[in-house]
Protein backbone atom coordinates (compact mmCIF):
# COMPACT_ATOMS: atom_id res chain seq x y z
CA UNK A 1 0.00 0.00 0.00
CA UNK A 2 2.82 2.82 0.92
CA UNK A 3 4.48 2.09 -2.20
CA UNK A 4 1.55 3.38 -4.54
CA UNK A 5 1.19 6.38 -1.75
CA UNK A 6 4.71 7.01 -1.66
CA UNK A 7 5.17 7.15 -5.32
CA UNK A 8 1.87 9.54 -5.54
CA UNK A 9 3.52 11.62 -2.94
CA UNK A 10 6.88 11.65 -4.88
CA UNK A 11 4.98 13.34 -7.93
CA UNK A 12 3.29 15.88 -5.97
CA UNK A 13 6.55 16.88 -4.41
CA UNK A 14 5.55 16.07 -1.29
CA UNK A 15 8.36 13.29 -0.58
CA UNK A 16 7.61 10.47 1.49
CA UNK A 17 5.52 12.36 4.55
CA UNK A 18 2.80 11.32 2.21
CA UNK A 19 1.17 8.25 3.47
CA UNK A 20 -0.51 8.63 6.98
CA UNK A 21 0.34 11.69 7.93
CA UNK A 22 1.62 12.75 11.65
CA UNK A 23 -0.94 15.96 11.05
CA UNK A 24 -3.76 13.96 10.89
CA UNK A 25 -5.59 14.66 14.21
CA UNK A 26 -6.22 11.99 16.71
CA UNK A 27 -9.70 11.52 17.57
CA UNK A 28 -9.04 10.90 21.38
CA UNK A 29 -8.39 14.59 22.03
CA UNK A 30 -11.26 16.49 23.20
CA UNK A 31 -13.44 17.46 20.21
CA UNK A 32 -13.44 20.86 18.84
CA UNK A 33 -17.19 20.42 18.07
CA UNK A 34 -19.85 18.19 19.66
CA UNK A 35 -23.14 17.40 17.65
CA UNK A 36 -25.38 15.29 19.87
CA UNK A 37 -28.61 13.97 19.21
CA UNK A 38 -28.98 17.15 17.35
CA UNK A 39 -32.71 17.04 16.00
CA UNK A 40 -34.41 20.30 14.71
CA UNK A 41 -38.21 20.64 13.47
CA UNK A 42 -39.61 23.89 11.26
CA UNK A 43 -43.02 24.88 12.48
CA UNK A 44 -44.46 26.62 9.71
CA UNK A 45 -46.80 30.10 9.78
CA UNK A 46 -49.82 27.38 9.92
CA UNK A 47 -48.79 24.99 12.73
CA UNK A 48 -46.96 22.10 9.91
CA UNK A 49 -44.16 21.08 11.94
CA UNK A 50 -41.52 19.60 9.66
CA UNK A 51 -38.46 17.24 10.92
CA UNK A 52 -35.16 17.77 9.10
CA UNK A 53 -32.75 16.53 10.98
CA UNK A 54 -33.21 13.66 13.39
CA UNK A 55 -30.76 12.55 15.91
CA UNK A 56 -27.58 13.65 14.28
CA UNK A 57 -24.48 12.76 16.21
CA UNK A 58 -20.41 13.43 15.48
CA UNK A 59 -17.55 14.90 16.65
CA UNK A 60 -15.30 17.13 15.18
CA UNK A 61 -11.61 16.91 16.17
CA UNK A 62 -9.12 20.25 16.58
CA UNK A 63 -7.77 20.91 13.14
CA UNK A 64 -9.48 18.26 11.88
CA UNK A 65 -11.14 18.30 8.36
CA UNK A 66 -14.49 17.14 7.74
CA UNK A 67 -16.94 16.97 4.99
CA UNK A 68 -20.56 16.16 5.00
CA UNK A 69 -22.33 15.16 2.30
CA UNK A 70 -26.00 14.00 1.34
CA UNK A 71 -28.75 14.90 -0.99
CA UNK A 72 -30.18 18.16 -1.93
CA UNK A 73 -32.57 19.40 0.46
CA UNK A 74 -31.24 16.89 3.45
CA UNK A 75 -30.83 19.57 5.92
CA UNK A 76 -26.94 20.24 5.81
CA UNK A 77 -27.53 24.20 5.58
CA UNK A 78 -30.12 23.20 8.41
CA UNK A 79 -27.11 21.23 10.14
CA UNK A 80 -24.15 24.17 9.40
CA UNK A 81 -26.69 27.16 10.97
CA UNK A 82 -27.51 24.75 14.09
CA UNK A 83 -23.70 24.19 14.91
CA UNK A 84 -23.00 28.02 14.82
CA UNK A 85 -25.49 28.96 16.78
CA UNK A 86 -27.75 30.93 14.73
CA UNK A 87 -30.53 28.66 15.58
CA UNK A 88 -31.35 26.41 18.83
CA UNK A 89 -31.87 22.36 18.11
CA UNK A 90 -35.18 21.60 18.75
CA UNK A 91 -33.28 18.39 21.09
CA UNK A 92 -30.03 17.38 21.52
CA UNK A 93 -26.47 19.84 22.47
CA UNK A 94 -23.99 20.93 20.59
CA UNK A 95 -20.40 21.59 22.10
CA UNK A 96 -17.91 24.04 20.57
CA UNK A 97 -14.80 23.73 22.82
CA UNK A 98 -16.04 22.15 25.73
CA UNK A 99 -19.11 24.97 25.54
CA UNK A 100 -22.69 24.22 24.91
CA UNK A 101 -24.00 26.39 22.12
CA UNK A 102 -26.62 28.93 22.52
CA UNK A 103 -25.50 31.74 20.17
CA UNK A 104 -23.04 32.40 17.78
CA UNK A 105 -19.42 30.89 19.40
CA UNK A 106 -16.89 33.92 19.09
CA UNK A 107 -13.96 31.68 17.73
CA UNK A 108 -16.06 29.99 14.90
CA UNK A 109 -16.89 31.84 11.64
CA UNK A 110 -19.02 30.65 9.00
CA UNK A 111 -18.96 30.68 5.28
CA UNK A 112 -22.37 31.11 3.92
CA UNK A 113 -23.72 29.47 0.64
CA UNK A 114 -25.11 32.39 -0.24
CA UNK A 115 -22.25 34.20 -0.27
CA UNK A 116 -22.65 37.07 -2.65
CA UNK A 117 -25.52 38.25 -0.07
CA UNK A 118 -23.22 37.89 2.98
CA UNK A 119 -21.21 40.97 1.57
CA UNK A 120 -22.71 44.47 1.57
CA UNK A 121 -23.04 45.74 -1.53
CA UNK A 122 -23.02 49.41 0.14
CA UNK A 123 -18.85 48.26 2.04
CA UNK A 124 -15.86 48.61 0.00
CA UNK A 125 -14.05 45.35 0.15
CA UNK A 126 -11.69 46.23 3.10
CA UNK A 127 -14.81 47.34 4.88
CA UNK A 128 -16.60 43.97 4.49
CA UNK A 129 -13.70 42.64 5.47
CA UNK A 130 -12.87 44.44 8.53
CA UNK A 131 -16.30 44.13 9.72
CA UNK A 132 -16.06 40.84 11.96
CA UNK A 133 -13.05 42.66 13.24
CA UNK A 134 -14.69 45.58 14.93
CA UNK A 135 -15.68 43.04 17.94
CA UNK A 136 -11.99 42.39 18.46
CA UNK A 137 -10.20 45.46 20.39
CA UNK A 138 -7.38 46.43 17.51
CA UNK A 139 -6.50 49.67 16.07
CA UNK A 140 -7.45 50.37 12.70
CA UNK A 141 -4.09 49.81 11.12
CA UNK A 142 -3.97 46.39 12.67
CA UNK A 143 -7.25 45.94 10.89
CA UNK A 144 -6.46 46.97 7.56
CA UNK A 145 -3.25 44.80 7.72
CA UNK A 146 -4.84 41.30 8.77
CA UNK A 147 -7.62 42.56 5.56
CA UNK A 148 -4.98 42.73 3.47
CA UNK A 149 -3.05 39.50 4.60
CA UNK A 150 -6.27 37.94 4.75
CA UNK A 151 -7.02 38.75 0.81
CA UNK A 152 -3.71 38.44 -0.91
CA UNK A 153 -3.96 34.63 1.59
CA UNK A 154 -6.96 34.35 -0.97
CA UNK A 155 -5.38 35.22 -3.82
CA UNK A 156 -6.75 38.65 -3.97
CA UNK A 157 -4.59 41.64 -4.70
CA UNK A 158 -5.18 45.03 -4.05
CA UNK A 159 -8.76 45.30 -4.40
CA UNK A 160 -9.59 46.40 -0.73
CA UNK A 161 -10.86 49.97 -2.42
CA UNK A 162 -13.53 47.74 -5.09
CA UNK A 163 -17.13 47.16 -4.01
CA UNK A 164 -18.29 43.67 -4.22
CA UNK A 165 -20.58 44.25 -7.48
CA UNK A 166 -17.27 44.88 -9.20
CA UNK A 167 -15.94 41.35 -8.73
CA UNK A 168 -17.21 37.90 -10.25
CA UNK A 169 -18.79 35.36 -8.63
CA UNK A 170 -15.45 33.12 -8.02
CA UNK A 171 -13.77 36.59 -6.58
CA UNK A 172 -16.61 37.64 -4.25
CA UNK A 173 -16.40 34.09 -2.92
CA UNK A 174 -12.97 34.62 -2.06
CA UNK A 175 -13.28 37.54 0.01
CA UNK A 176 -16.33 35.98 2.18
CA UNK A 177 -13.62 33.18 2.57
CA UNK A 178 -10.41 36.29 3.39
CA UNK A 179 -13.38 37.75 5.63
CA UNK A 180 -13.28 34.38 7.56
CA UNK A 181 -9.49 34.26 7.61
CA UNK A 182 -9.11 37.80 8.89
CA UNK A 183 -11.11 36.70 11.94
CA UNK A 184 -9.01 33.95 12.55
CA UNK A 185 -11.14 31.31 13.90
CA UNK A 186 -10.43 28.21 15.59
CA UNK A 187 -12.94 26.78 12.94
CA UNK A 188 -13.81 27.49 10.06
CA UNK A 189 -17.93 26.37 8.21
CA UNK A 190 -18.36 26.74 5.00
CA UNK A 191 -21.49 25.97 3.44
CA UNK A 192 -21.14 24.58 -0.51
CA UNK A 193 -18.70 26.97 -1.14
CA UNK A 194 -17.73 26.30 -4.13
CA UNK A 195 -21.24 25.30 -6.16
CA UNK A 196 -21.46 28.28 -8.18
CA UNK A 197 -18.02 28.52 -9.72
CA UNK A 198 -16.78 27.19 -12.29
CA UNK A 199 -14.69 23.95 -12.46
CA UNK A 200 -11.24 25.72 -12.86
CA UNK A 201 -11.50 28.19 -9.83
CA UNK A 202 -13.22 25.52 -8.18
CA UNK A 203 -10.12 23.61 -7.93
CA UNK A 204 -8.51 26.51 -7.14
CA UNK A 205 -10.00 27.17 -4.32
CA UNK A 206 -9.96 23.96 -2.82
CA UNK A 207 -6.19 23.95 -2.76
CA UNK A 208 -6.74 27.50 -1.28
CA UNK A 209 -8.48 26.71 1.78
CA UNK A 210 -6.48 23.53 2.06
CA UNK A 211 -3.01 25.54 2.30
CA UNK A 212 -4.91 28.07 4.57
CA UNK A 213 -5.82 25.08 6.96
CA UNK A 214 -2.31 24.54 7.19
CA UNK A 215 -0.85 27.58 7.73
CA UNK A 216 -3.42 28.42 10.38
CA UNK A 217 -4.44 25.35 11.77
CA UNK A 218 -8.19 25.97 11.52
CA UNK A 219 -10.60 22.98 12.25
CA UNK A 220 -12.72 23.06 8.79
CA UNK A 221 -16.25 21.49 8.24
CA UNK A 222 -17.56 21.68 4.40
CA UNK A 223 -20.66 20.93 3.30
CA UNK A 224 -20.59 20.14 -0.50
CA UNK A 225 -23.01 18.11 -2.77
CA UNK A 226 -19.48 17.03 -4.75
CA UNK A 227 -18.41 13.40 -3.34
CA UNK A 228 -14.70 13.67 -5.00
CA UNK A 229 -14.69 17.43 -3.18
CA UNK A 230 -15.49 16.15 -0.32
CA UNK A 231 -12.58 12.91 -0.39
CA UNK A 232 -10.30 15.53 -2.21
CA UNK A 233 -10.34 18.04 0.76
CA UNK A 234 -11.25 15.66 4.24
CA UNK A 235 -9.79 13.66 6.69
CA UNK A 236 -13.10 12.40 7.31
CA UNK A 237 -16.38 11.91 5.06
CA UNK A 238 -19.64 12.06 6.98
CA UNK A 239 -22.77 10.92 4.79
CA UNK A 240 -26.49 12.35 5.52
CA UNK A 241 -29.24 10.07 4.86
CA UNK A 242 -32.35 11.38 3.79
CA UNK A 243 -35.19 12.89 5.23
CA UNK A 244 -35.89 13.17 8.57
CA UNK A 245 -31.89 13.09 8.33
CA UNK A 246 -29.47 11.17 10.52
CA UNK A 247 -25.61 10.33 10.13
CA UNK A 248 -25.59 6.95 7.58
CA UNK A 249 -22.26 6.18 7.78
CA UNK A 250 -18.52 8.46 8.23
CA UNK A 251 -15.41 7.44 6.08
CA UNK A 252 -12.16 7.88 7.37
CA UNK A 253 -10.26 9.21 4.78
CA UNK A 254 -6.23 8.64 4.93
CA UNK A 255 -5.26 10.38 2.12
CA UNK A 256 -1.93 11.94 4.24
CA UNK A 257 -2.05 15.56 4.78
CA UNK A 258 -0.19 16.29 1.03
CA UNK A 259 -3.29 16.70 -1.55
CA UNK A 260 -2.68 17.25 -5.24
CA UNK A 261 -5.43 17.71 -7.88
CA UNK A 262 -4.09 15.18 -10.15
CA UNK A 263 -1.98 12.99 -7.97
CA UNK A 264 -4.33 12.32 -5.31
CA UNK A 265 -7.02 12.01 -7.54
CA UNK A 266 -6.14 9.19 -9.37
CA UNK A 267 -4.35 7.21 -6.56
CA UNK A 268 -6.75 3.89 -6.20
CA UNK A 269 -7.43 4.67 -2.76
CA UNK A 270 -8.95 7.93 -3.26
CA UNK A 271 -10.78 5.97 -6.18
CA UNK A 272 -12.13 3.77 -3.56
CA UNK A 273 -12.88 5.86 -1.02
CA UNK A 274 -15.04 7.88 -3.76
CA UNK A 275 -16.78 5.31 -4.53
CA UNK A 276 -17.69 3.82 -0.83
CA UNK A 277 -18.97 7.68 -0.31
CA UNK A 278 -20.89 7.26 -3.17
CA UNK A 279 -22.50 4.37 -2.80
CA UNK A 280 -23.36 5.20 0.91
CA UNK A 281 -25.13 8.43 -0.66
CA UNK A 282 -26.86 6.24 -3.20
CA UNK A 283 -28.20 3.85 -0.76
CA UNK A 284 -32.00 3.89 -0.49
CA UNK A 285 -33.10 4.69 2.46
CA UNK A 286 -34.21 2.23 5.02
CA UNK A 287 -31.03 -0.13 3.84
CA UNK A 288 -28.52 -1.06 6.71
CA UNK A 289 -25.23 -0.44 5.88
CA UNK A 290 -22.64 -2.98 5.13
CA UNK B 1 -2.80 38.63 -11.36
CA UNK B 2 -5.04 40.83 -10.04
CA UNK B 3 -5.02 43.60 -12.82
CA UNK B 4 -6.30 40.24 -15.30
CA UNK B 5 -8.82 38.78 -13.15
CA UNK B 6 -10.72 42.03 -12.51
CA UNK B 7 -11.38 43.41 -16.11
CA UNK B 8 -12.10 39.77 -16.38
CA UNK B 9 -14.49 39.92 -13.81
CA UNK B 10 -16.14 43.10 -15.26
CA UNK B 11 -18.10 41.21 -17.47
CA UNK B 12 -18.85 38.08 -15.07
CA UNK B 13 -19.95 40.23 -12.44
CA UNK B 14 -22.86 42.16 -13.80
CA UNK B 15 -26.09 41.31 -11.98
CA UNK B 16 -24.47 38.20 -10.60
CA UNK B 17 -24.56 39.53 -7.05
CA UNK B 18 -26.45 41.34 -4.74
CA UNK B 19 -29.97 42.41 -3.18
CA UNK B 20 -32.35 42.01 -6.19
CA UNK B 21 -34.10 45.43 -7.54
CA UNK B 22 -36.62 45.73 -5.69
CA UNK B 23 -36.45 49.41 -4.58
CA UNK B 24 -39.66 51.51 -5.85
CA UNK B 25 -37.90 53.98 -7.87
CA UNK B 26 -35.78 51.91 -9.98
CA UNK B 27 -33.36 54.31 -11.55
CA UNK B 28 -33.02 53.96 -15.45
CA UNK B 29 -29.51 54.31 -16.95
CA UNK B 30 -28.89 55.75 -20.13
CA UNK B 31 -27.48 53.66 -22.00
CA UNK B 32 -25.06 53.60 -25.18
CA UNK B 33 -23.36 56.89 -26.19
CA UNK B 34 -23.92 60.20 -23.46
CA UNK B 35 -22.31 63.26 -25.22
CA UNK B 36 -24.95 63.25 -28.25
CA UNK B 37 -27.97 62.69 -25.97
CA UNK B 38 -26.63 65.49 -23.68
CA UNK B 39 -26.85 68.03 -26.41
CA UNK B 40 -30.28 66.64 -27.61
CA UNK B 41 -31.56 67.23 -24.22
CA UNK B 42 -30.39 70.72 -23.93
CA UNK B 43 -31.80 71.79 -27.30
CA UNK B 44 -35.30 69.73 -26.66
CA UNK B 45 -35.38 71.84 -22.99
CA UNK B 46 -34.51 74.96 -25.07
CA UNK B 47 -37.30 74.25 -26.83
CA UNK B 48 -39.55 73.44 -24.52
CA UNK B 49 -39.38 77.08 -22.30
CA UNK B 50 -39.60 79.39 -25.53
CA UNK B 51 -42.60 76.73 -26.46
CA UNK B 52 -43.94 77.73 -23.16
CA UNK B 53 -42.75 81.77 -23.10
CA UNK B 54 -45.03 81.78 -26.20
CA UNK B 55 -48.04 79.90 -25.09
CA UNK B 56 -47.77 82.34 -21.96
CA UNK B 57 -47.72 85.11 -24.29
CA UNK B 58 -50.59 83.70 -26.61
CA UNK B 59 -52.63 83.17 -23.14
CA UNK B 60 -51.90 86.82 -21.46
CA UNK B 61 -52.69 88.75 -24.71
CA UNK B 62 -55.39 86.23 -26.84
CA UNK B 63 -58.04 87.11 -23.10
CA UNK B 64 -59.31 83.39 -23.00
CA UNK B 65 -58.28 83.74 -19.00
CA UNK B 66 -60.62 86.82 -18.63
CA UNK B 67 -59.61 90.34 -18.66
CA UNK B 68 -56.23 91.00 -16.84
CA UNK B 69 -55.73 87.57 -14.96
CA UNK B 70 -53.06 86.80 -16.46
CA UNK B 71 -50.34 89.23 -17.28
CA UNK B 72 -48.15 89.86 -20.34
CA UNK B 73 -44.10 88.65 -20.12
CA UNK B 74 -43.57 92.24 -20.33
CA UNK B 75 -45.99 93.18 -17.36
CA UNK B 76 -44.37 90.05 -15.82
CA UNK B 77 -41.26 90.90 -15.70
CA UNK B 78 -41.37 94.30 -14.83
CA UNK B 79 -43.43 93.47 -11.81
CA UNK B 80 -41.26 90.84 -10.58
CA UNK B 81 -38.55 93.18 -10.92
CA UNK B 82 -40.23 95.74 -8.66
CA UNK B 83 -41.25 93.14 -6.23
CA UNK B 84 -38.29 90.39 -5.50
CA UNK B 85 -36.33 93.75 -3.97
CA UNK B 86 -39.38 94.05 -1.51
CA UNK B 87 -39.37 92.62 2.23
CA UNK B 88 -42.75 91.45 2.07
CA UNK B 89 -41.38 88.97 -1.13
CA UNK B 90 -38.75 87.76 1.01
CA UNK B 91 -41.18 87.45 4.29
CA UNK B 92 -43.39 85.43 2.33
CA UNK B 93 -40.70 83.09 1.26
CA UNK B 94 -39.41 82.29 4.62
CA UNK B 95 -42.92 81.75 6.23
CA UNK B 96 -43.21 79.58 3.91
CA UNK B 97 -39.73 77.89 4.07
CA UNK B 98 -39.63 77.96 7.58
CA UNK B 99 -42.66 76.36 7.82
CA UNK B 100 -41.90 73.64 5.99
CA UNK B 101 -38.22 73.20 7.14
CA UNK B 102 -39.78 72.54 10.29
CA UNK B 103 -42.75 70.69 9.29
CA UNK B 104 -40.64 68.08 7.29
CA UNK B 105 -37.65 67.89 9.80
CA UNK B 106 -40.46 67.03 12.61
CA UNK B 107 -41.99 63.89 10.50
CA UNK B 108 -38.41 63.00 9.73
CA UNK B 109 -38.39 62.64 13.63
CA UNK B 110 -41.21 60.72 14.10
CA UNK B 111 -41.67 59.05 11.19
CA UNK B 112 -38.46 57.75 10.56
CA UNK B 113 -37.53 55.95 14.11
CA UNK B 114 -41.33 54.73 14.27
CA UNK B 115 -41.07 53.32 10.59
CA UNK B 116 -37.97 51.52 11.72
CA UNK B 117 -39.67 50.26 14.82
CA UNK B 118 -42.60 49.15 12.81
CA UNK B 119 -40.91 47.32 10.31
CA UNK B 120 -38.53 45.35 12.24
CA UNK B 121 -41.24 44.06 14.06
CA UNK B 122 -44.19 41.61 12.62
CA UNK B 123 -46.19 41.67 15.42
CA UNK B 124 -46.30 45.55 15.17
CA UNK B 125 -46.39 45.39 11.53
CA UNK B 126 -49.80 43.62 11.80
CA UNK B 127 -51.12 45.99 14.50
CA UNK B 128 -50.30 49.16 12.58
CA UNK B 129 -50.76 48.27 8.86
CA UNK B 130 -54.67 49.14 8.69
CA UNK B 131 -54.49 51.70 10.30
CA UNK B 132 -51.29 53.28 8.27
CA UNK B 133 -53.19 52.61 5.57
CA UNK B 134 -56.19 54.03 6.05
CA UNK B 135 -54.43 57.28 7.90
CA UNK B 136 -52.41 58.22 4.46
CA UNK B 137 -55.51 58.16 2.46
CA UNK B 138 -56.68 61.24 4.33
CA UNK B 139 -55.96 64.47 2.32
CA UNK B 140 -54.29 67.19 5.23
CA UNK B 141 -56.73 69.39 3.33
CA UNK B 142 -59.74 68.10 5.13
CA UNK B 143 -58.24 68.87 8.46
CA UNK B 144 -57.73 72.51 7.57
CA UNK B 145 -60.95 73.82 9.56
CA UNK B 146 -60.03 71.94 12.59
CA UNK B 147 -56.53 72.82 12.48
CA UNK B 148 -57.93 76.65 12.06
CA UNK B 149 -60.26 76.96 14.69
CA UNK B 150 -57.24 75.07 17.03
CA UNK B 151 -54.66 77.32 16.33
CA UNK B 152 -55.35 79.95 14.21
CA UNK B 153 -54.04 80.81 10.92
CA UNK B 154 -50.65 80.87 11.89
CA UNK B 155 -46.91 78.75 10.97
CA UNK B 156 -48.14 76.32 13.61
CA UNK B 157 -51.22 75.01 12.60
CA UNK B 158 -49.56 75.32 8.94
CA UNK B 159 -46.62 72.54 10.56
CA UNK B 160 -49.34 70.34 11.92
CA UNK B 161 -50.91 69.65 8.54
CA UNK B 162 -47.40 69.83 6.98
CA UNK B 163 -46.56 66.84 9.76
CA UNK B 164 -50.06 65.06 8.83
CA UNK B 165 -49.05 64.61 5.51
CA UNK B 166 -45.60 64.25 5.30
CA UNK B 167 -45.36 61.54 7.92
CA UNK B 168 -46.81 58.52 5.78
CA UNK B 169 -44.75 58.46 2.82
CA UNK B 170 -41.52 58.81 5.04
CA UNK B 171 -43.18 55.71 7.55
CA UNK B 172 -43.84 53.69 4.99
CA UNK B 173 -40.35 54.00 3.25
CA UNK B 174 -38.86 53.24 6.88
CA UNK B 175 -40.98 50.24 7.02
CA UNK B 176 -40.06 49.09 3.45
CA UNK B 177 -36.11 50.22 3.87
CA UNK B 178 -36.13 47.69 7.17
CA UNK B 179 -37.81 44.75 5.97
CA UNK B 180 -35.28 44.97 2.89
CA UNK B 181 -33.10 43.90 4.97
CA UNK B 182 -31.32 40.24 3.52
CA UNK B 183 -31.75 37.71 5.68
CA UNK B 184 -28.24 36.42 5.06
CA UNK B 185 -26.79 39.53 5.72
CA UNK B 186 -28.17 39.79 8.76
CA UNK B 187 -26.93 35.98 10.05
CA UNK B 188 -24.08 37.14 8.58
CA UNK B 189 -23.98 39.68 11.25
CA UNK B 190 -25.43 37.40 13.92
CA UNK B 191 -22.68 34.70 13.20
CA UNK B 192 -19.63 37.19 13.74
CA UNK B 193 -21.30 38.89 16.99
CA UNK B 194 -21.74 42.35 15.47
CA UNK B 195 -23.09 44.58 18.18
CA UNK B 196 -26.19 46.18 18.17
CA UNK B 197 -25.10 49.64 17.22
CA UNK B 198 -22.77 48.21 14.36
CA UNK B 199 -25.79 46.62 13.07
CA UNK B 200 -27.90 49.70 13.07
CA UNK B 201 -24.94 52.09 11.68
CA UNK B 202 -23.61 49.47 9.02
CA UNK B 203 -26.62 47.05 8.22
CA UNK B 204 -30.35 48.64 9.31
CA UNK B 205 -29.33 52.26 7.94
CA UNK B 206 -27.66 51.34 4.74
CA UNK B 207 -30.12 49.18 3.84
CA UNK B 208 -33.04 51.38 4.25
CA UNK B 209 -31.39 54.34 3.65
CA UNK B 210 -32.52 54.13 -0.37
CA UNK B 211 -35.90 53.82 0.81
CA UNK B 212 -35.81 56.86 3.21
CA UNK B 213 -34.41 58.85 0.96
CA UNK B 214 -37.04 58.80 -1.32
CA UNK B 215 -39.62 58.78 1.33
CA UNK B 216 -37.51 62.06 2.23
CA UNK B 217 -37.88 63.63 -1.44
CA UNK B 218 -41.77 62.57 -1.08
CA UNK B 219 -42.47 64.25 2.06
CA UNK B 220 -40.20 67.32 0.76
CA UNK B 221 -42.52 68.27 -2.33
CA UNK B 222 -45.70 66.95 -0.65
CA UNK B 223 -45.02 69.42 2.63
CA UNK B 224 -44.25 72.27 0.18
CA UNK B 225 -47.39 71.45 -1.72
CA UNK B 226 -49.49 71.32 1.86
CA UNK B 227 -47.43 74.45 3.18
CA UNK B 228 -48.68 76.76 0.09
CA UNK B 229 -51.85 74.92 -0.68
CA UNK B 230 -52.70 75.66 3.41
CA UNK B 231 -51.24 79.52 2.76
CA UNK B 232 -53.92 79.60 -0.27
CA UNK B 233 -56.93 78.46 1.40
CA UNK B 234 -56.63 79.43 4.97
CA UNK B 235 -54.77 82.56 4.65
CA UNK B 236 -51.79 81.87 6.37
CA UNK B 237 -48.78 83.93 6.26
CA UNK B 238 -46.42 83.00 3.19
CA UNK B 239 -46.10 82.48 -0.24
CA UNK B 240 -49.69 81.08 -1.10
CA UNK B 241 -51.08 83.61 0.93
CA UNK B 242 -49.52 86.12 -1.39
CA UNK B 243 -51.10 84.26 -3.81
CA UNK B 244 -54.03 84.36 -3.31
CA UNK B 245 -54.52 87.50 -1.97
CA UNK B 246 -52.98 89.46 -5.09
CA UNK B 247 -54.83 87.44 -7.33
CA UNK B 248 -58.31 87.93 -5.67
CA UNK B 249 -57.72 91.94 -5.65
CA UNK B 250 -56.66 92.22 -9.25
CA UNK B 251 -52.82 92.09 -9.23
CA UNK B 252 -52.81 89.36 -11.76
CA UNK B 253 -49.19 89.74 -12.17
CA UNK B 254 -47.56 90.36 -8.93
CA UNK B 255 -49.24 87.28 -7.80
CA UNK B 256 -48.06 85.36 -10.72
CA UNK B 257 -44.62 86.72 -9.70
CA UNK B 258 -44.88 84.90 -6.36
CA UNK B 259 -46.72 81.64 -8.20
CA UNK B 260 -43.72 81.10 -10.27
CA UNK B 261 -41.28 81.83 -7.07
CA UNK B 262 -43.09 78.87 -5.60
CA UNK B 263 -42.68 76.90 -8.75
CA UNK B 264 -38.78 77.55 -8.63
CA UNK B 265 -38.43 76.80 -4.99
CA UNK B 266 -40.53 72.98 -5.95
CA UNK B 267 -37.63 72.62 -8.36
CA UNK B 268 -34.66 73.42 -6.58
CA UNK B 269 -36.74 70.92 -3.62
CA UNK B 270 -36.96 68.25 -6.38
CA UNK B 271 -34.00 68.21 -7.67
CA UNK B 272 -31.73 68.57 -4.58
CA UNK B 273 -33.56 65.68 -3.02
CA UNK B 274 -33.47 63.53 -6.26
CA UNK B 275 -29.76 64.01 -6.08
CA UNK B 276 -29.23 63.01 -2.17
CA UNK B 277 -31.79 60.13 -3.31
CA UNK B 278 -28.70 58.83 -5.71
CA UNK B 279 -26.65 59.49 -3.80
CA UNK B 280 -27.91 57.29 -0.94
CA UNK B 281 -28.48 54.53 -3.74
CA UNK B 282 -24.68 54.68 -5.13
CA UNK B 283 -24.12 50.92 -4.21
CA UNK B 284 -27.95 49.77 -5.43
CA UNK B 285 -28.33 47.45 -8.40
CA UNK B 286 -30.06 50.12 -10.64
CA UNK B 287 -27.22 52.63 -9.89
CA UNK B 288 -24.32 51.13 -10.12
CA UNK B 289 -21.45 52.88 -11.44
CA UNK B 290 -23.86 55.73 -12.69
CA UNK B 291 -22.44 58.20 -10.04
CA UNK B 292 -19.20 58.59 -8.15
N1 LIG C 1 -36.35 28.47 7.70
C1 LIG C 1 -36.97 27.35 7.28
N2 LIG C 1 -38.28 27.15 7.53
C2 LIG C 1 -38.91 26.03 7.13
N3 LIG C 1 -38.33 25.04 6.46
C3 LIG C 1 -37.03 25.15 6.16
C4 LIG C 1 -36.27 26.33 6.55
N4 LIG C 1 -35.00 26.18 6.12
C5 LIG C 1 -34.96 24.98 5.49
N5 LIG C 1 -36.17 24.37 5.51
C6 LIG C 1 -36.47 23.05 4.95
O1 LIG C 1 -35.62 22.11 5.55
C7 LIG C 1 -35.15 21.18 4.59
C8 LIG C 1 -33.65 21.16 4.61
O2 LIG C 1 -33.17 22.40 4.12
P1 LIG C 1 -31.62 22.74 4.04
O3 LIG C 1 -31.05 22.65 5.41
O4 LIG C 1 -31.47 24.02 3.34
O5 LIG C 1 -31.09 21.54 3.16
P2 LIG C 1 -29.75 21.41 2.30
O6 LIG C 1 -28.84 22.51 2.70
O7 LIG C 1 -29.22 20.05 2.64
O8 LIG C 1 -30.13 21.47 0.87
C9 LIG C 1 -35.74 21.57 3.26
O9 LIG C 1 -36.83 20.73 3.00
C10 LIG C 1 -36.19 22.97 3.47
O10 LIG C 1 -37.34 23.22 2.72
MG1 LIG D 1 -28.00 24.12 1.61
Amino acid sequence: MSDTLTSGGANAGAGSSAGISPSTPTLTAEPRMSVRSVSKSYTSDRGVVKRVLASVSFNVAPEEFVAIVGPSGAGKTTLLRTIAGLMLPTSGEIFFDGDEVTGPPERLALVFQDYSRSLMPWMTIEKNVTLPLRRKKLSKDEQKRLAAEALSAVGLGDIGSHYPWQLSGGMQQRVAIARAIAYQPDALLMDEPFASVDAQTRSDLEDLILALKKQYGMTIVVVTHDIDEAVYMSDRVIVLSGSPTSVRQVVDVKLGGQRDQLVTKSLPEFVELRNTVLTAVRRPVGEPSP
Amino acid sequence: MTASTLSAAAEVAVGSAAPDGRHRSTARRASGSRKPTRLRRTIEIVLLIVLCLVAWQVAATSGVFGQNSWPTLGLFWSTAVETVPTQAYWVAIANTMISWAVGLAISVIIAIPVGLLIGSTAFLRRLTTPTVDFMRTIPSIILVPLAVLLYGSTNQMKIILIVFASVWPLLLQAVYGIRAVEPVARETFSAYGIRWRDRVRFLYLPTASPYLATGLRLAAVSSLLVAIGIEIIASAPGLGYQIGVKQANGLAASSFVYLITAAVIGLIITGVFTFIERRAMYWHPSRRGANS
